[in-house]
């Protein structure tokens, strides 16, 4: 079984000029320990994803459908008071900007603390020793001293450390990842992969990883998924998906993050789609090289080609399924 | 190189600010004596993270802010003495991160490039002027209908064209364009790099990109200087600085581009730690902090720029 499994999800999003369907009937399964990386770019879908996840859709959005089974829950069928139980415990999330969830006038310790205090019952200032390991831990420098600070008094990268230790303190089975190192500088950013990558390995958790970087998700993930105007494009081994990506707009994508010197780099003409009119049929097809005449009037299925799954008409003969 | 059309020399800018309570002012350094010539038609990519003072640079060789000390000559005129800069300023142009704070909300697409074209040219009649904003659009690929939207009404990338479109319509010969793509997609990035590329070529407009994506620099740039806290690392002809990389600096920056063609990937070199506060940088090189091959040396001696190839120049004599 897997450790998550989401069915169909749709959540739309209800605004005065209409319906915004920002994540239309996405699937797909994660396994124990395993990295997915989510790529797409803004108005894909991918942050929504993430949210609903946990729970944290709020109005004017809402999950019109699907399921999202957890070690065999619906989460969706839970009660408020059950999903809290598990969210911050069994499934944690790392946002892009720690800033807007670390008190201004709260100690790095007592914040870290209240972790413990949460979900365990354990009082912040007892906890202070296991927050100085777990400071340790995610390699934040000077641990002792640090539970002292208030968090602008760290920089951007050693707040999204603290971020990190918050995220593992209860040891979670999933940890989702949303752009956590996109405000970081690259060298930094190097750094903060490289925690994540050995916090998988140490505490087996899965995670789930979004982010707009193909090239960093290629470095991290195992499998890889791409969304496009709130659908799922191409799911699949990252290897693969590099070596010989099959949706033309993956191929973009690709193409779009070689190095080439002092000649045209590819484009991609045209902008992402609006989700409050989505084009009709294939919603790639108005800037897809490869485009038929019925990707305008026909929705492409999503097709089994070999372990990959693909959401391209050009695939519905070859297609396994 | 060319005979510089911009000479940036020694250039310091440094920013006060309060120290506690007490009272008494530190400085932080943002650009600490940095020179930098850019050649007539070429593009010079600046490239640093944050903190290390590109963007500040940016703006005084743009002539926006001025130097605490030190002057930038475009053909031999200090921009920024006073009674000087009126000549200049539409031969320099500037192109923002964020086009969103420097297209004005409430201007239509006609009258922001309206502005700079009546700048050019008083007195410019009115249809004469709407086609002059036509032919502007048409150069960065966007229709003329555009001229009577807002720039709400436009996206990122279109935004982004129309900043190009404005600081083309004086026709400069140097644009400083700081980090245009950072904010933009992936799928839109390439397009605004090739019509930069493009307005450079067909123009002969000189470039300073500055940028931290190495894939763009990579695509576009005939230089690159590479800063750090505030002080030029390395700098030379792109392929040199790829290629013969001469500072340690610039391998940590070369190694988190895991994508970079193979005959690049000569690197692992990870930094140390984070960087340092800009009030009190480190004494001797400014890198050693977080350098993996730092020498007793490098804590004492005050780094210089030395020449290691042709045009190629680093503020390490050790590594190589």
């Amino acid at each position: 079984m897997p450790l998550l499994e989401v069915r169909n999800l749709k959540v739309y999003y209800d605004l005065p000029q209409g319906t915004v369907k920002a994540v239309d009937g996405v699937s797909f399964s994660l396994e124990k320990g395993e990295i997915l990386g989510v790529a797409g770019e803004s108005g894909s879908g991918k942050s929504t994803l993430a949210h609903s996840i946990i729970g944290l859709v709020k109005p004017p959005g809402r999950v019109v459908d699907g399921e999202i089974i957890f070690e065999g829950r619906n989460l969706l069928e839970l009660s408020e008071e059950e999903l809290r139980e598990i969210r911050g415990r069994e499934i944690t999330m790392v946002f892009q900007d720690p800033n807007t969830y670390l008190n201004p006038v709260l100690r790095i310790g007592i914040q870290v603390g209240e972790v413990y205090e949460a979900h365990l019952g354990i009082e912040p200032r007892k906890a202070i020793d296991k927050v100085v390991d777990l400071l340790r831990k995610v390699r934040l420098t000077d641990p002792e001293r640090r539970v002292e600070s208030y968090p602008h008094e760290l920089s951007g990268g050693m707040k999204q450390r603290v971020m990190i230790s918050m995220a593992i303190a209860l040891k979670p089975k999933l940890i989702i990842l949303d752009e956590p190192t996109s405000a970081l500088d690259v060298t930094i950013q190097a750094e903060i992969m490289e925690l994540l990558i050995e916090m998988r390995d140490e505490l087996g958790a899965a995670m789930i990883f979004i982010s707009h970087d193909l090239e960093l998700l290629g470095q991290v993930s195992d499998r890889l998924m791409i969304m496009y105007g709130g659908r799922l494009v191409e799911i699949g081994e990252t290897e693969e998906i590099f070596r010989d990506p099959l949706h033309p707009y993956t191929e973009a994508l690709i193409n779009a993050i070689k190095y080439v010197r002092k000649t045209e780099l590819p484009t991609l003409e045209g902008e992402p789609p609006s989700l409050l009119k989505p084009p009709p049929g294939c919603r790639f097809h108005p800037r897809c090289p490869k485009r038929m005449e019925r990707c305008s009037q026909v929705e492409p299925g999503e097709y089994l080609v070999g372990s990959r799954r693909v959401s391209c008409l050009l695939y519905e003969e070859e297609s396994d399924a | 190189m060319p005979e510089p059309l911009i000479k940036a020399e020694n250039i310091k800018k440094y920013f006060p600010v309060k120290k506690g309570l007490i009272g008494g002012t530190e400085y932080v350094r943002a650009v600490d004596d940095v020179s930098l010539e850019i050649g007539e038609k070429t593009i010079t990519a600046l490239v640093g993270e944050s903190g290390s003072g590109k963007t500040t640079l940016g703006r005084i060789m743009a002539g926006i802010w001025r130097p605490t000390s030190g002057r930038v000559l475009y053909r031999g005129i200090d921009i920024h003495r006073d009674g000087m800069r009126r000549e200049v300023r539409h031969r320099i142009q500037m192109i923002f991160q964020n086009p969103d704070s420097s297209l004005n909300p409430r201007m239509k697409i006609l009258d922001i490039l309206g502005e700079a074209i009546t700048e050019a040219e008083p007195g410019i009649k009115k249809d004469e002027l709407i086609e002059r904003a036509t032919k502007l659009l048409e150069e960065v690929n966007l229709h003329p209908d555009h001229l009577y939207k807002y720039p709400h009404e436009l996206s990122g990338g279109e935004k982004q064209r129309v900043a190009i479109a404005r600081a083309i319509a004086l026709e400069p010969e140097f644009i400083v364009a700081d980090e245009p793509v950072s904010a933009l997609d992936i799928s839109i990035r390439a397009q605004i790099i090739n019509l930069l590329a493009r307005i450079q070529r067909e123009h002969g407009i000189a470039i300073l990109y500055i940028a931290h994506d190495l894939r763009t620099v990579w695509n576009i740039s005939d230089y690159v200087a590479v800063m750090y806290l505030g002080k030029i690392m390395e700098y030379g002809p792109t392929e040199e600085v790829f290629k013969n990389t001469g500072h340690p600096y610039t391998a940590t920056l070369l190694s988190t581009a895991p994508l970079l063609p193979e005959e690049f990937r000569r690197h692992s070199l990870k930094p140390i730690g984070e960087p340092p506060s800009l009030i009190n940088p480190p004494r001797g090189c400014r890198f050693h902090t977080r350098c993996p091959l730092a020498r007793e040396e490098c804590r004492e001696v005050d780094m210089r720029l030395i020449e290691i190839g042709r045009e190629h120049y680093t503020a390490c004599p050790f590594w190589r």
